[in-house]
């Protein structure tokens, strides 16, 4: 993932942090991601999205713009070994991954460094190629043996068929703590089980199925055979298919669940088991993927081991994985140890964490190593309660939304190579609104006196608005640079404004923003600042956070047009059509229908982390996904010990 | 000699209960906050008001703080003298015990090397500075000294990390002066760790940082060795043994050295002190899964306040039985330290 | 009748007979000329930094900039990371604003906390110190138990955690005020190990033996006898304890920086910029040079008083 990082911060940080990072949790309605620890850091090859332009002209990333492997997604053509010698070894990266920071339990979860964990360890039905073209063409099969049967117009039934032989993981100790799950085979009553149990009321850990929503537009899943579901849906659903892809839709066994009496009795429902109970989680994270959970060390390390038993998707016979393994490791998260680190080949991927300098530095050096511009698709933004005062005032939005400067953004936080995003991540590039329509709009735009334009406008509605105080802004306190960049943010606003004071500020953890907006009070996260997980589909990026009554929903904004125009694009299987819905939704959004709209202006989205990583030439399929949650697509990965850049390698 | 260990012994003992009983109760001073993090990432699914008030009971429950304090607070002292500390709160809730003897092998290596290296650097230093007291040696060295104590031991790790990754980056000395990848221990005669021993690898890990945190204790032993000798060195029977003609360098060993090493060792111990807290800040920069790290990760990060309690209490116990070493090393050392 | 040598006479002599303490007291008189800035009139319980004895101080004469300010290049971006050079003495940081101005504001937080720190570490202390040392039997061992167990924390552990739990916090902003308080009670127990010991030293005198025959108080003894005798370590605690503050206030911005307060500070600079010391050494250099010089200048000052107020250490 490429995002900085601050985890040494915390650490401090060493970072940190991070640093860091320090951490998070999305919060409600909408979570901030608790990516905030995310730095950019290499990278997960399952991670780091394909490129989007730099802004500024001053991103020193661009030098290498026509260098950048593209496809460098699941879309890639991958060459594989063509005897044992490309067999073995283990791929060695700094990432996030050994930071566990939020459950285990992958339905529970909203962090996403666990979900590049969980994704090698588990299987869904489908899973996504490609990120930055999410269309169904790029929705492939993973435990379903081919697409699904859609069936009605408009479509509400879908039957989906497993393949068959797909086992669980096996290994001595799995067979000691769960003897009659390890080598079983999966059939349609875990999926049914991995779906229904989201949709529980009762469950103890009801708060903490975050996708609820997705799920809770199945009306009936039938079992019509061991391989067999019939999905009925509530409406027609066009996300409905990418509901099954998403990135936590994994299929897990019933057995892993610790069932027990909880505190009130009730059976726990969760992999994380309750207080010590055993077998501890991670002896519990069994599931069907290409790799198999080895160790965790919080902070240190995540390393996870071959499944030799892999059902290897359209193409057993290959025999992937290749690699014995990949380690994660989660010390050194700072620039020149990772130079260090990669120039003496202890990890085989590298990224940036403050500064791509040292990047293309080396690339030039070094022009066989192999670089790929990525993109994340989490992003920072603000977000405004449009029942407190003065937010509720669609005019004082809209000054704010004028008055941050997100070129300051990107240059100040990104280095120059973040870019600027709007309602839906730039990443996303088939959803998102394009880019250079996106920069050319009030807020976004640089050209200074566009700029001016929009500064003026800014204070005309401030004044109109009557100069309203504004209430104590909550930054979310990792990664640091968002607490750090406060005070530049208070000072754009208070000259841009006119403001006679810089305005009050308060930092704070994640959850402490999440209880805010569940707490409905307007002393609390009224006008917030953090950093919000990627999603793939429009559906995730729009429809949670702005119908009415949505999961996400912490303005409490309710815009009947907008409602309408979310409910379209959930009605729509016609994609083209269904982006153009998309493209009225963002447009509606920022405030080109109407600056103030009812929901114009209620969440400000500034700008994504841009990024690049570089790899040796020995390194072999490699992809880069702009979120977490692809280390399934390590299973094609493979280490050539023939190659020339080989030697050297430690180990 | 017998006598002051035993009572010694059991001071300390009070002792580590009246630090046990500050860090339950700093903890439960702060539970709200504690809660509040758990009760967040419950609201993060979007809550109501009263869905918070049950994610608060469960979250309560699985921190154990849900029982009344003086309930608490038995089964925390009782758990205590069998050496439970508990277990983690987040994650994979590890014991802490297990957690803690995991790193404390770091950290007790990198204690030990840095005051090694301390020791190296300083004797010699603090001892020519006083017997060439006010000569041009001494005010180099002095300045030295104190040039040593201005600069912060983080700063000088990373100008050394950032200028060899800089110009050394490929070459030989880049494995000894970086940070590392993994760490590999240098002996795990115990097995009190799961990583795998490497002792070349290890020395890669450890030395560079060893020497920086060295230097910066070597600092202050070097300031008050030169203190003590400057101390000693007036004393008649150092001017005895000069007037009866032996020579300086048998004078400073045989006289001088023994008796000026002894306030020195209470620096010493200080230092030896943060052996198992570890060096929060080198093992940070450099990556080390020492109990400083621990720390770093456990309090600041996440806050894991279970953990914080274990470690806050092993590190007590072990700073306190370090100073009672050390004073009963003094009073062995110097008879007329003896204690009745 | 001779002439009573002059003040000057006597700092001449002073710098001749110790020219290192002379470059600390010229720096240390260096950083306090660089906090000084004009009252704006208000008054206030102190609060740190603008107001730290109580009345309120605009920004400071020397910084040329408010810390604050952003700097533009010609074609509107912002001047990050510039070198130094007649507009910017110390060259620009990754947000446009002038380093020197931020080196200027901070030395204020530093300088304040430091000062603050060390009063409430020395009141207390002594405080402790004196009673302790003083009254000796059960209230002397019992206190020195506790004060045991307080030492048992290793001294950047007990401010992580307290800093991160901080319950005078609580989600509301951490008041640097409170920071230096956290970092002042950390080293009481130092300072009371010192006093005590000279207090125990003192005790035995037989001046204060006289002034019990005499009939004083234990007040009295302590106030007339005791303080004065104290003073000098005192002073020396002092001046070393506020370099050990400095470091330790930029050891916290650099590992827990989200739970330090905001604003500008050395140590923030110094940790927000480390990882880019390499190709622009610039906010990072300069904010550990503040702290280096800061730390050095205290030292040499707090040698220097030792050698001249401590009796033990007079040469022949």
């Amino acid at each position: 993932m490429s995002e900085s990082n601050y985890w040494d911060k915390f650490m401090r940080r060493g970072r940190l942090s991070r640093r860091q990072l320090l951490h998070g949790t999305a919060l409600t309605g909408g979570g901030l991601a608790v990516a905030a620890m995310v730095g950019c850091s290499s990278a997960e090859p399952g991670t780091t999205g394909t490129g989007g332009p730099g802004t500024t002209g001053d991103d020193p990333l661009s030098s290498l713009d026509g260098e950048a492997v593209s496809p460098n997604d699941g879309r890639r053509e991958f060459v594989y070994p063509q005897d044992d010698s490309g067999h073995g070894g283990t791929l060695v990266y700094i990432g996030f991954d050994p930071v566990v920071l939020d459950r285990y339990d992958p339905h529970q979860t909203q962090f996403g460094p666990m979900y590049a964990n969980q994704s090698a360890i588990f299987s869904k039905l489908y899973h996504y190629a490609s990120h930055e073209e999410p269309t169904w063409e790029n929705i492939v099969p993973d435990l379903a043996e081919s697409a699904p049967e859609i069936i009605g117009d408009p479509p509400m039934t879908y039957v989906v068929k497993l393949r068959k032989g797909v086992k669980f993981h096996d290994t001595e100790q799995i067979r000691k703590d769960f003897p009659g799950l390890a080598g079983r085979e999966l059939t349609a009553d875990d999926v049914i089980y991995s779906y229904e149990r989201q949709q529980s009321t009762t469950s103890p850990q009801k708060a903490y199925y975050y996708r609820k929503s997705q799920y809770n537009t199945i009306d009936k899943m039938e079992k019509l055979d061991d391989y067999t579901i019939r999905f009925t849906t509530k409406e027609p659903t066009a996300p409905f298919y990418h509901f099954m892809a998403d990135t936590n839709a994994m299929i897990i066994p019933k057995e892993i669940v610790d069932m027990e009496p909880g505190p009130d009795g009730k059976p726990w429902d969760s992999v994380d088991a309750f207080g010590s109970r055993e077998p501890r989680p991670a002896a519990r994270m069994i599931g069907t993927g290409p790799f198999m959970w080895d160790t965790l060390k919080f902070g240190i390390e995540f390393i996870a081991a071959r499944n030799p038993e892999w059902f290897g998707w359209d193409d057993p016979d290959l025999g992937r994985p290749f690699m014995d393994g990949y380690k994660a490791t989660g010390q050194g998260l700072n620039d020149p140890t990772i130079e260090s680190l990669f120039r003496r080949k202890e990890i085989d991927v590298a990224g940036f964490i403050d500064n791509p300098q040292w990047m293309v530095d080396f690339k030039n050096e070094h022009p066989e190593v192999e670089y790929q511009r990525q993109q994340v698709s989490g992003w920072i933004g603000t977000r405004f309660k449009t029942y407190c005062k003065p937010f509720d005032d669609p005019r004082v939005r809209r000054a704010l939304h004028l008055a941050i400067d997100r070129r300051e953004v990107v240059d100040v936080i990104g280095s120059g190579a973040w870019v600027k995003v709007g309602p839906v991540g730039s990443a996303i590039k088939f959803w998102a609104l394009p880019q250079e329509e996106l920069e050319g709009l009030p807020g976004y735009r640089t050209d200074p006196a566009e700029r001016t334009q929009d500064i003026t406008e800014a204070r005309q509605l401030y004044e109109a608005a009557g100069r309203p105080a504004l209430p104590q802004i909550w930054f979310a306190d990792v990664p640091a640079y968002i607490p750090r960049f406060a005070q530049t943010y208070l000072q754009t606003i208070k000259n841009n404004l006119g403001l006679d004071e810089v305005p009050k500020y308060l930092t704070v953890p994640y959850q402490r923003i999440a209880e805010g907006y569940a707490r409905e009070e307007c002393d609390q996260a009224a006008m917030s600042w953090g950093f919000d997980n990627g999603w793939i589909d429009l559906d995730d990026w729009v429809y949670p956070y702005f119908k009415t009554d949505g999961p996400k929903n912490s303005f409490k904004v309710s815009d009947p047009k907008l409602d309408t125009m979310l409910d379209a694009q959930r009605r729509e299987f016609d994609i083209d059509a269904r982006r153009a819905i998309g493209y009225d939704i963002q447009r509606y959004l920022l405030g080109l229908t109407d600056p103030v709209a009812t929901a114009a202006h209620v969440r400000l989205d500034y700008a994504t982390p841009g990024g690049g990583s570089i790899s040796w030439p020995y390194l072999k399929n490699r992809v880069s996904y702009p979120w977490f949650g692809n280390s399934q697509w390590s299973s094609n990965v493979w280490i050539d010990q023939n190659d020339p850049s080989y030697s050297g390698r430690p180990g | 000699m017998q006598a002051y260990i035993i009572r010694r012994c059991l001071l300390n003992l009070i002792v580590i209960w009246i630090v046990a009983t500050m860090v339950f109760g700093a903890l439960r001073l702060d539970s709200d906050n504690i809660v509040s993090k758990m009760r967040g990432q419950c609201a993060a699914g979007g809550s109501t008001p009263q869905q918070l008030k049950e994610c608060d009971q469960i979250a309560r429950a699985a921190l154990g703080l849900d029982a009344s304090i003086p309930e608490q607070y038995t089964d925390f002292i009782f758990n205590l003298v069998q050496g439970d500390l508990g277990n983690s709160a987040i994650g994979n809730k590890d014991p802490i015990t297990s957690e803690i003897k995991e790193r404390a092998l770091v950290s007790i290596e990198l204690g030990l090397l840095q005051l090694a290296f301390g020791l190296i650097i300083a004797l010699p230093i603090g001892i020519i500075s006083a017997i060439r007291q006010d000569t041009w040696i001494d005010y180099i060295l002095r300045a030295f000294s104190i040039l040593l104590l201005g600069i912060p031991v983080f700063v000088l790790a990373i100008v050394v990390i950032l200028l060899t990754s800089q110009y050394a980056s490929s070459g030989p000395l880049a494995p000894w002066l970086t940070p590392s990848a993994t760490y590999t221990d240098f002996v795990d005669p115990f097995g009190w760790t799961s990583n795998e021993s490497d002792p070349v690898h290890n020395m890669q890990n450890m030395l560079a940082p060893a020497i920086i945190g060295g230097l910066g204790s070597a600092a202050i032993i070097m300031r008050f060795l030169r203190s003590q000798m400057l101390e000693v060195l007036r004393q008649d029977y150092v001017r005895t043994a000069w007037a009866k003609g032996l020579r300086e360098r048998v004078i400073i060993t045989r006289h001088a050295l023994k008796n000026a090493l002894i306030p020195v060792l209470t620096i010493v111990g200080i230092i030896l002190g943060t052996l198992v807290a570890g060096n929060v800040l080198l093992e940070s920069i450099y990556g080390l899964p020492g109990v400083g790290q621990y720390v770093v990760f456990k309090i600041a990060q996440t806050p894991d306040y279970p953990a914080v309690q274990g470690v806050v209490i092993v590190v007590a116990v072990t700073l306190v039985f370090i100073n009672l070493l050390i004073d009963i090393s003094y009073a062995w050392l110097d008879p007329r330290i003896r204690y009745s | 009748m001779p002439k009573r040598p002059s003040v000057l006479h006597g700092i001449v002599k002073f710098c001749r007979k110790k020219p290192l303490g002379a470059i600390g007291f010229g720096l240390v008189i260096l950083l306090f000329l660089l906090t000084i800035g004009a009252p704006t009139g208000k008054v206030g319980a102190p609060s740190l930094p603008d107001r730290p004895f109580g009345f309120e101080m605009s920004q400071s004469f020397m910084a040329r900039y408010d810390g604050e300010d952003k700097f533009y290049d010609p074609d509107g971006g912002l001047k990050i990371l510039s070198a130094p050079d007649a507009d910017h003495w110390f060259g620009t940081d990754s947000a446009g604003r002038d380093i020197w101005a931020r080196t200027v504001v901070g030395a204020r937080r530093s300088l304040f906390v430091g000062i603050w720190a060390l009063i409430v570490a020395t009141v207390i202390g002594t405080t402790i110190g004196v009673v302790s040392g003083y009254f000796s039997g059960i209230a002397d061992t019992s206190t020195q138990r506790v004060m045991d167990a307080l030492q048992a924390f290793p001294p950047l552990i007990a401010l992580i955690l307290i800093v991160s739990i901080n319950p005078f916090a609580s989600g509301d902003k951490t008041s640097l005020m409170t920071t230096a308080v956290i970092l002042g009670l950390v080293g009481i127990t130092a300072v009371q190990r010192v006093i005590r010991s000279v207090v125990l030293s003192t005790r035995e005198q037989q001046y204060v033996e006289a002034g019990r025959v005499i009939g004083a108080t234990d007040f009295r003894i302590m106030t007339r006898y005791i303080l004065p005798n104290i003073m000098a370590s005192i002073i020396i605690i002092f001046s070393t304890g506020i370099g050990v503050v400095i470091l330790a206030e930029a050891a916290l911005s650099f590992i827990v920086p989200e739970k330090v307060p905001g604003g500008i500070s050395w140590g923030n600079m110094l940790s927000e910029s480390y990882t880019r010391l390499g190709e622009k050494p610039y906010p990072g250099l300069f904010s550990a040079a503040a702290i280096a010089t800061a730390v050095l200048a205290f030292n040499l000052c707090g040698d220097a008083l030792r050698d001249v107020l401590d009796p033990r250490l007079r040469s022949q």
